[in-house]
């Protein structure tokens, strides 16, 4: 094999090249990753967040040892968190989905799905603002710095309009939520009045 | 001169480079809208005040149907209670009146009754109701497009005809309410069975 000068600064360039392609290629988002991602609308407690189907703002976060909703009683080892917020649907009369609606720590890990004891906010109205409490069963330790996340009614994936609420509680709030041994009854969705 | 000999010698596909390339995205492309539209409610038969609307349409066994039905707006009216419901602080009620005329035989069962605006904003049936005592109505009766002690033949959750014990009458009225937000009127009345496909009455004025 002849080593010639063009052609050995034509491998390297070529090197070159695929070299800084495989970085601009890691570099960018992939399709599926850009696809699927949630379109997050970030909020601080008593914030509107306008979603896609409806107006949402937490009104703030409580919690307790046992809560009651519809004749039904559930305690918990953990606590419940329970967050109070309004939901006002824009264009058609739709609910938030309390199985998607979920609490992410900082640790990274979520807190949500179908409670045992349930009061879904529902049914609504569109332009109607509803007073409505979501109950979430938690580790005690994981509540500082917890934000609450409500996707936009009706998803499907998690591609979509999504609204993520700082909750605002610091350690020693967390050190009092933690504590609670109340035992509240989860209010029915009542009509804010405008 | 070489360099000039092959783009002379090349002209007609370097002019046809970008229309194939337009004609190969074409080919390996679709249509996303056909694939979602028919999970919406994407098609409305606008009728003006009454008229037949037929729908054809597939139950769960994915066996074909069809539905046919004279329907008509008789009244569009505010009111203060309908039955039990009363509307909530801040919305008013409004009561709707429907006549409906189809073979017993038609498949008719399960619609929802909406009312919209002149926006295109939509307010259904449940929500935003309280009883007598201001108490939130969690559970609202839902209203039928047909009578309720003759609904006439019904599919099941399996795709299974029911067959009625009472024969459903030729001609009947339904009744429905709305709580809409104050100072919002409804200039028509959606009825749906099933997507994407549903009958829009405008209100006559």
């Amino acid at each position: 094999m002849r080593f010639t000068r063009n052609g050995v600064i034509t491998s390297l360039l070529v090197i070159a090249a695929l070299f800084v392609g495989t970085v601009i290629a890691d570099l960018l988002p992939s399709e599926e990753s850009v696809l699927n991602a949630p379109y997050e609308h970030h909020a601080s407690i008593g914030q509107p967040v306008e979603l896609r189907t409806a107006t949402i703002t937490v009104l703030g976060l409580r919690s307790a040892s046992r809560i009651t909703a519809l004749g039904n009683t559930a305690t918990t080892e953990g606590i419940w968190a329970l967050v109070d917020f309004t939901w006002k649907p824009s264009a058609q009369p739709v609910s938030p989905n309390q199985d998607a609606v979920h609490i992410k720590t900082v640790d990274g890990r979520k807190f949500g799905g179908s409670p045992p004891v349930t009061n879904a906010c529902l049914p609504t109205q569109t332009g109607v603002t509803f007073a409505c409490s979501f109950a979430f069963e938690m580790d005690p330790t994981a509540l500082a710095g917890a934000k609450v996340v409500f996707p936009a009614a009706g998803s499907r994936t998690g591609a979509d309009d999504v609204a993520v609420i700082d909750l605002g509680i610091d350690s020693a709030t967390a050190q009092r939520l933690a504590a609670s041994t109340e035992k509240v009854l989860l209010p029915p969705p009542t009509v804010k009045e405008p | 001169m070489q360099r000039t000999s092959w783009w002379r010698s090349n002209r007609i596909w370097l002019a046809l480079i970008l229309p194939l390339l337009a004609l190969a995205l074409a080919a390996s492309s679709f249509r996303l809208s056909t694939l979602y539209l028919r999970w919406e409610w994407s098609a409305p038969v606008i009728l003006n005040g009454s008229g037949v609307f037929t729908q054809s349409f597939q139950d769960a066994k994915s066996t074909q149907h069809t539905r046919t039905t004279k329907v008509g707006v008789t009244a569009v009216a505010r009111t203060t209670t309908l039955a039990s419901d009363r509307p909530a602080p801040g919305t008013a009620l409004w009561r709707i009146e429907l006549d409906f005329a189809a073979a017993p035989d038609q498949l008719l069962a399960g619609c929802t009754i909406e009312l919209e605006d002149a926006h295109g904003v939509r307010y259904g049936t449940q929500g935003a109701k309280v009883d007598a005592s201001g108490r939130p109505n969690p559970l609202p009766r839902k209203p039928t497009c047909v009578p309720r002690d003759a609904p006439g033949p019904e599919l099941d959750w399996a795709g299974e005809l029911v067959s009625p014990s009472v024969q459903r009458p030729g001609v009947w009225k339904s009744e429905a309410a709305v709580a809409m937000p104050e100072g919002r009127r409804p200039v028509a009345v959606r009825i749906m069975w099933d997507k994407p496909g549903y009958l829009k009455l405008l209100i006559p004025s």
